[in-house]
């Protein structure tokens, strides 16, 4: 059975696809890695910045999971 | 009833009480071993003192806490590398922040649809804020504190890895300040090497803001040390 052009292109993209959604996803963990690092932190010591800090480390994460669920979406 | 009352000097409820015109003029406010001896002592005035979380300088913070503290154990300073070491990520993070809009002028993604080009910018900035905050992180984190007992250097390794190097006061065998470039004398910060006869044998604080003033409190808080040792006050 011979592939068309149109058919290998769908194909090739679909792989990228998957590969973006893979690399999201992996940032996502990374992502949840912060958010527990400035847990951490934000525990050894106290100097009262402790909630934007955290804001931050949750919007970032947030932000990530945003970003996978576009890529879903538009990809 | 007696005729004469004395002080007793060790109370440390007797606040900054000297009739003594002599004492008095000895007394440095700004000493750590005289505010340590009277604690209810106003610190807010004190050169160093500041309410900002994010100054690299905190003489007598208030409000400042760590995992290690002990129940009366008080911050004498906490310490930061200089705002200037900042400087090149804050650089680099800003190279990153443009680099999208100046890479558009060599389409280097054009073989990409669309859409793949724009998720693409969307992951290049993810990873820049995470460059960004994992930066500023390491510096707002990474302290090093003196207390009137201890000298602890916090370090954050890396994203989990958490390491707390600690000496006692009295164990301090030398303090050594190292300034020594146009860079680090013009902006007065400089390493400070603390040698130690506890199991942590060197203790550095890196990039120090005001190393002279830092290196003459410790200085002062071990004769306090040593004198608590005579007086037979150690706790």
């Amino acid at each position: 059975m011979m592939l068309t052009a149109p058919a290998v292109a769908a194909g090739v993209w679909f792989v990228v696809k998957v590969l973006f959604l893979f690399a999201i996803a992996i940032y996502i963990v990374f992502a949840f890695v912060i958010v527990r690092q400035v847990g951490l932190m934000t525990k050894t010591l106290e100097i009262g910045f402790e909630i934007p800090i955290k804001l931050i480390a949750w919007g970032h994460l947030f932000f990530a999971i945003g970003t996978f669920v576009l890529a879903v979406i538009i990809l | 009833m007696p005729d004469i009352y004395l002080n007793d000097p060790n109370d440390p409820n007797d606040d900054l009480v000297i009739d003594d015109k002599e004492n008095k003029d000895n007394l440095d406010l700004s000493s750590p071993k005289d505010i340590l001896k009277h604690p209810k002592k106003d610190v807010h005035h004190l050169t160093g003192h500041s309410h900002n979380p994010l100054s690299t300088f905190l003489y007598f913070p208030d409000g400042v806490s760590f995992i290690a503290q002990e129940p009366k154990e008080r911050i004498v300073l906490l310490l930061r590398r200089h705002p200037i070491t900042n400087v090149p990520w804050i650089f680099f993070g800003l190279v990153m922040l443009f680099a999208p809009g100046v890479l558009s002028f060599f389409p280097i993604l054009s073989f990409l649809p669309e859409r793949f080009q724009f998720l693409a910018v969307v992951l290049w900035y993810l990873i820049t804020t995470a460059y960004v905050f994992e930066s500023f992180l390491d510096w707002f984190f990474s302290v090093y504190i003196v207390t009137d007992e201890r000298v602890f250097d916090v370090d954050f390794v890396n994203l989990v890895y958490r390491e707390i190097a600690e000496a006692n006061i009295d164990q301090i065998q030398d303090v050594n300040v190292k300034m020594g470039s146009v860079i680090r004398t013009l902006f007065n910060y400089g390493d400070i090497q603390i040698q130690t006869a506890s199991a942590q044998p060197n203790i550095e604080f890196e990039a120090s803001p005001d190393p002279d003033r830092v290196a003459k409190i410790l200085r002062e808080l071990r004769v306090e040390e040593e004198q608590e040792k005579v007086e037979g006050r150690v706790r």
